[in-house]
């Protein structure tokens, strides 16, 4: 039953992306609307428990979505055995989680 | 002669041309005088009903007038058309064909002009001619379509026809494919009904308005063609994806109150190359000529193996 799994949770990651990737696109418009640099908006998040918690789970929720979605392209798109495909797919979840987290402590513990 | 005969004889010399006269002369040995005469007087006879029958629609010079447009539309006189034909296996490769074109003529009329009268190796498969049997299914101009069905002015493009078999499925020869993968996957998805009841039980009682009847209607009248398997992408990147028809069976099956399948058929439907394979691209459903839409019923398939994984009734 791993198909139903990864389409549940694939799907599940889907809908709870909306509402921060609406947030996410609204802070850069506000951003950009209020020409802040680099330098003030880490100002504004340093030390935010919430907006690192924000963005921690942001990034969990997108490494988990698209591994399942990079496994699905690697299955269809390249002559690799399913085995390979999920070892790829958990690689780079770890990966993408890693890298996420690391832009979360230097946004918010800057 | 019996009254009736001549009567009818006579009707018959009044309304048959001599073309037609020509074409039945063959028919008429011993010249009246045999019992194999007699049942030719029979044949004109319910020839001479059929023509009093359109006469009374189409005047007889309405009827002439249509035989001279017929005799204008003879195929020597338009232009050839450029047929390239798949030949060979999957290896194989196009031969062009220069075919007649005529009135209201098929894709299949094609095929079978070139393979009766060019190349009689040619290979295809066909039956009923009228859109029933769902055999003669072939990629025209890089569509799947069903070619019995599929008049040749709808489809050429600048004079020129490609005619090849089916994508997603071996090559046998020509444009016939081996269609045992396109049925083992309905196997695969548990697409046959298991009865519940024997014949001592009353029939079942369904209402037309029954909710899950309307999904299954929706669903049924499929006729096996492998249209929809071939157009769909997910099935050429995946050739283990159970593909829409037989996805779409099982969906009419799964609104079916009568089977007691559905356990095994849901656990088929969401394993590896199931259902949630699909990626919506919906080929199958503008490619299909019965107007079927197997990604509904795909979807329909999803909601459900979701709602029973939930529920703890998939593990």
């Amino acid at each position: 039953m791993t198909e139903i799994r990864l389409y549940i949770v694939q799907r599940v990651t889907a809908l709870l992306m909306i509402p921060f990737i609406l947030l996410h696109v609204a802070v850069i418009f506000h951003a950009i609307s209020e020409k802040l640099t680099a330098d003030q908006i880490l100002a504004r998040t340093g030390g935010s428990i919430t907006w690192g918690l924000f963005y921690a789970a942001f990034v969990v929720l997108a490494s988990v979505h698209g591994a399942i979605g990079i496994r699905t392209v690697i299955r269809e798109w390249t002559p690799l055995d399913n085995a390979i495909s999920d070892i790829f797919a958990i690689a780079m979840c770890v990966v993408l989680m890693i890298l996420g987290m690391r832009a979360v402590a230097a946004v918010v513990f800057s | 002669m019996q009254a009736s005969e001549r009567d009818g004889n006579q009707i018959y010399h009044q309304l048959l041309d001599d073309r037609q006269k020509a074409a039945l002369a063959p028919l008429m040995p011993g010249a009246g005088k045999s019992k194999w005469f007699n049942s030719w007087q029979i044949s004109a006879n319910s020839l001479c009903l059929t023509n009093n029958q359109l006469e009374t629609s189409k005047t007889r010079e309405e009827m002439t007038a249509q035989a001279e447009l017929d005799q204008s539309r003879k195929p020597d006189e338009l232009p050839a058309m450029e047929v390239k034909v798949w030949r060979g296996d999957d290896e194989g490769g196009y031969q062009t064909f220069s075919v007649p074109q005529r009135a209201n003529q098929t894709v299949l009329d094609v095929v079978t002009w070139i393979q009766r009268h060019a190349d009689p190796t040619l290979s295809y498969r066909f039956a009923c001619r009228v859109g029933v049997c769902g055999s003669c299914a072939m990629t025209v101009n890089g569509r799947p379509r069903w070619t019995c069905r599929t008049h040749v002015s709808n489809v050429v493009e600048g004079g020129q026809l490609e005619i090849g078999p089916l994508a997603n499925l071996p090559v046998i020869k020509d444009l016939a494919t081996d269609m045992s993968r396109f049925f083992e996957k309905w196997q695969d998805a548990k697409a046959t009904f298991t009865p519940t009841k024997t014949r001592h039980d009353p029939p079942e009682l369904i209402s037309p308005s029954d909710e899950a009847r309307i999904e299954a209607d929706e669903a049924i009248e499929c006729i096996n063609c492998g249209i929809c398997l071939a157009a769909c992408d997910t099935v050429r990147w995946n050739p283990d994806y159970l593909g829409p028809a037989a996805l779409n069976r099982a969906w009419t099956l799964v609104n079916d109150v009568r089977d007691g399948g559905q356990k095994e058929r849901l656990l088929a439907v969401s394993a590896d190359g199931g259902c949630h394979a699909c990626h919506t691209h919906q080929s199958c459903e503008s490619h299909c000529p019965q107007g079927l839409n197997p990604t509904a019923s795909i979807a329909g398939l999803k909601r459900l193996t979701m709602k029973a994984y939930i529920r703890g009734e998939l593990k």
